[in-house]
């Protein structure tokens, strides 16, 4: 049996499980960013739906815009985003401006919205969990969240300080089998120092105003192997 | 007192609950024992393995326990029983306009609008009959059920009809109340005894008396007992209103130390609270679970649930989670699960598609993330219609988009993120990191940022907010500052210190 009969076969046994689960359809394919330098460089035009992709970078150098212009496309297509907000800083009315519908996209803070965090406030809460149990919640939470198979994209910005070494490798591995079980396309936000190698199928890495300084993907999950890499400067 | 319909009697379905005060009991058990409820020294109830061991009702407790030596004797306790009624009442507004509690073990339900709930089926009475016998059983009830015109006929068919559903066409009330015992029809006991005394054993006997007859010797009360006897009762349900949130308790047979017992319970306890909610059109917004342990002492869990809901189903996620991750230090003997708030659902459905896969997924998910981070870490952001930045939204229930309000499309009054405005950075930082300026020739060359100078290549602005001079005055210019070595920044100069502050990034 070739190899394309192997993957029919599977594809067929993941349905029959889906259907006994009662787990929502995955939907296959690409979500364009519609910024076109950087879809250009990317297999399929976009980033892929079942997979985890890596948009790196500086703190103003255009990765946050890029990943809300994806949940963006995931919200056209009637489904739901979320975005895991770590650090509690995204600013919603930008992504209102950017076009999202700000009702269907669900923020997870541990903090809670912090609408009150005026300049001289006090920092959140004294009883706050400590950094580790703070990464490992927010990072449970994005897995689920990719995995629950209700969200079309889910875009992830969680920084890793303070994290246990010993299980971040796992946390973050299972980060990728959750968006292929759920079948949302995954999008980690990582800072421009290189870091732990997450296990993401299109890496970009975002120099100073948004310049796409490398950009390189692999097999997706769905068993396409586009194998392409590209680089910009 | 009831008041009476307009149009004749009004078609009722009664739902008559036998022995209530036990099955009250063992609907909180793993399993039945020889078990009796006891009144006044007397067996009032008890079990079949309690009957088999030659116990019956009306013994003494001492002969009872002669012939059981096991025998669990347990007091009646009127007001429990009253208090499992109107749980039974609360989830059975879910199938009718109207609910009464007719005590010491009934519920009377409107059915006149059975025909429009129920059209699908060929008997829409019976249909609803049915639903309300299942959703009986769903709360650990058995009951027998008599659709009928009027409250008392329904009532005295229910209780003495003999079958557990017994459906009079309209019209023929009386003749199928005829062959009931007087007892049936819960008259006085002193109208009862003179009846019985002279020679009126049934209530088709009553029936057929002469009116005339019955308000000689017997007043009003003899006659109207004979309308009711005929059928003829016009009179109208006391609708039963709840005024507490629901709670249910469930006894293990002993002491349990394993999670798969407790998460039986914990199912039971969730299925009837949400049975109870759903006929209130509410949602449980935040739950709490005692577990009672061994021998003294309880573990109290509070889960808060991302959105108000009536599905068990939802909160068996967090609860499972909860329980798995529970560090006990005796054993559990009893569970108690309550609705600690509650709101109410939306009937309107999840807007993802009408995808009911995706909609249990993501009651599934919210419900786990909230249990788990708090109800305040999830939320949807709604624009507001204030000047300062980090005011400029707030923070709304996520209801999957139910409203539209807060989207792009909306938020007509918004000036905050108004197209009037200028651009806004992606991420706000809180609080807003002081910044110093460089320059030379009245130019600003760069920016100092926790020691280090970022070389600025361009700079636009100002754009000045200011206002809520009546609360915290605030008034700042504006600045999207290009770093060479950063990217896009959003910077204020504040008009009260006149010092530059970092407040976004425009990532």
């Amino acid at each position: 049996m070739g190899a394309a009969g192997q993957r029919q076969i599977l594809e067929e046994l993941r349905e029959r499980i889906r259907r006994l689960e009662r787990r929502p359809a995955r939907r296959g394919g690409f979500l364009p960013s519609g910024r076109g330098e950087v879809d250009a460089l990317l297999p399929g035009g976009g980033f892929p739906r079942g997979a985890l992709a890596e948009l790196s970078g500086g703190p103003a150098s255009g990765k946050t815009g890029i990943a809300l212009s994806i949940l963006r496309a995931a919200l056209a297509e009637g489904g739901l985003a979320a975005f895991v907000d770590g650090r509690g800083e995204l600013y919603p009315p930008a992504a209102r401006a950017l076009g999202i519908d700000l009702g269907r996209l669900l923020i997870v803070r541990m903090d809670g919205p912090g609408e009150t965090r005026r300049p001289g406030a006090p920092p959140a809460a004294l009883a706050a969990p400590s950094p580790a149990e703070r990464v490992r919640s927010l990072l449970w939470a994005a897995e689920a969240l990719l995995g629950s198979g209700a969200f079309g994209a889910v875009a992830i910005d969680v920084p890793l300080r303070g994290a246990d070494p010993s299980r971040l490798e796992g946390m973050l591995r299972r980060l990728g089998a959750a968006a292929e079980q759920g079948g949302a396309a995954g999008l980690w936000l990582g800072s421009a120092a290189p870091g732990r190698r997450l296990p993401a199928v299109v890496r970009i890495e975002l120099g100073p105003g948004g310049r796409v300084l490398r950009a390189v993907a692999r097999g997706t999950a769905d068993g396409s192997r586009p194998g392409g890499a590209g680089h910009a400067a | 007192m009831p008041r009476e319909a307009p149009g004749g009697s009004p078609r009722i379905l009664a739902l008559a609950l036998p022995d209530l005060p036990l099955q009250r009991i063992l609907r909180a058990r793993a399993s039945p024992p020889a078990l009796a409820v006891v009144h006044e020294g007397a067996v009032a109830h008890c079990t079949p393995a309690a009957r088999a061991a030659g116990v019956r009702p009306g013994d003494s407790l001492v002969q009872a326990r002669a012939a059981c030596a096991q025998l669990e004797a347990v007091p009646l306790e009127p007001a429990a029983d009253r208090a499992a009624l109107r749980a039974l009442a609360e989830a059975m507004l879910a199938l009718a306009p109207a609910v009464e509690i007719a005590s010491p073990d009934a519920l009377l339900l409107d059915a006149s609008a059975a025909n429009l709930a129920y059209s699908c089926g060929a008997d829409p009475e019976a249909a609803l009959a049915g639903r309300a016998l299942a959703l009986a059983a769903a709360l650990g009830y058995r009951g027998r059920a008599a659709v009928a015109s009027g409250r008392g006929p329904a009532r005295a068919l229910a209780r003495h009809g003999g079958a557990p559903l017994v459906q009079v066409p309209p019209g023929e009330t009386g003749q199928a109340l005829a062959a009931l015992p007087l007892a049936a029809l819960d008259l006085p006991a002193q109208v009862c005894e003179r009846l019985g005394a002279v020679g009126i054993a049934d209530v088709g006997a009553l029936a057929r008396l002469p009116p005339g007859s019955l308000v000689h010797r017997f007043g009003s009360a003899g006659v109207a007992a004979a309308r009711l006897a005929r059928g003829e009762d016009p009179s109208l349900l006391v609708p039963y209103q709840p005024e507490t949130l629901p709670e249910e308790a469930w006894d293990l047979d002993g002491p349990v130390e394993t999670a798969e017992p407790l998460l039986f319970g914990v199912r039971q306890l969730a299925e009837r609270v949400a049975v109870r909610l759903a006929g209130r059109g509410l949602g449980a917004t935040r739950l709490r679970l005692t577990l009672k342990l061994d021998p003294r002492g309880e573990e109290r869990l509070v889960l808060p649930l991302a959105r108000p809901t009536a599905a068990a189903s939802s909160w068996l996620v967090p609860l499972r989670e909860r329980i798995g991750s529970l560090r006990l230090g005796a054993a559990v003997t009893g569970l108690r699960l309550a609705a600690m708030e509650v709101a109410e659902v939306s009937p309107e459905q999840l807007a993802i598609g009408d995808r009911p896969e995706a909609a249990r997924a993501l009651e599934a998910v919210l419900a786990r993330l909230g249990a788990r981070l708090g109800g305040e870490a999830l939320f949807a952001a709604a624009s507001v219609d204030r000047h300062r930045p980090e005011a400029a939204y707030r923070a709304t229930p996520f209801r999957a988009g139910a409203g539209r309000e807060n989207g792009a499309a909306g938020d007509a009054g918004g000036t905050a993120a108004g197209p009037a405005e200028g651009p806004r950075p992606t991420r706000l930082l809180a609080p807003p990191r002081p910044v110093v300026a460089e320059g030379e020739g009245g130019r600003i060359t760069a920016l100092r940022l926790d020691g280090c100078a970022h070389p600025v290549e361009a700079l636009a602005g100002p754009e000045r907010l200011s206002g809520e001079w009546w609360s915290e005055p605030f008034d700042r210019d504006y600045y999207r500052v290009r770093l060479s070595d950063l990217g896009d920044c959003w910077v204020y100069r504040d008009g009260g210190d006149g010092r530059l502050y970092l407040h976004g990034f425009f990532d």
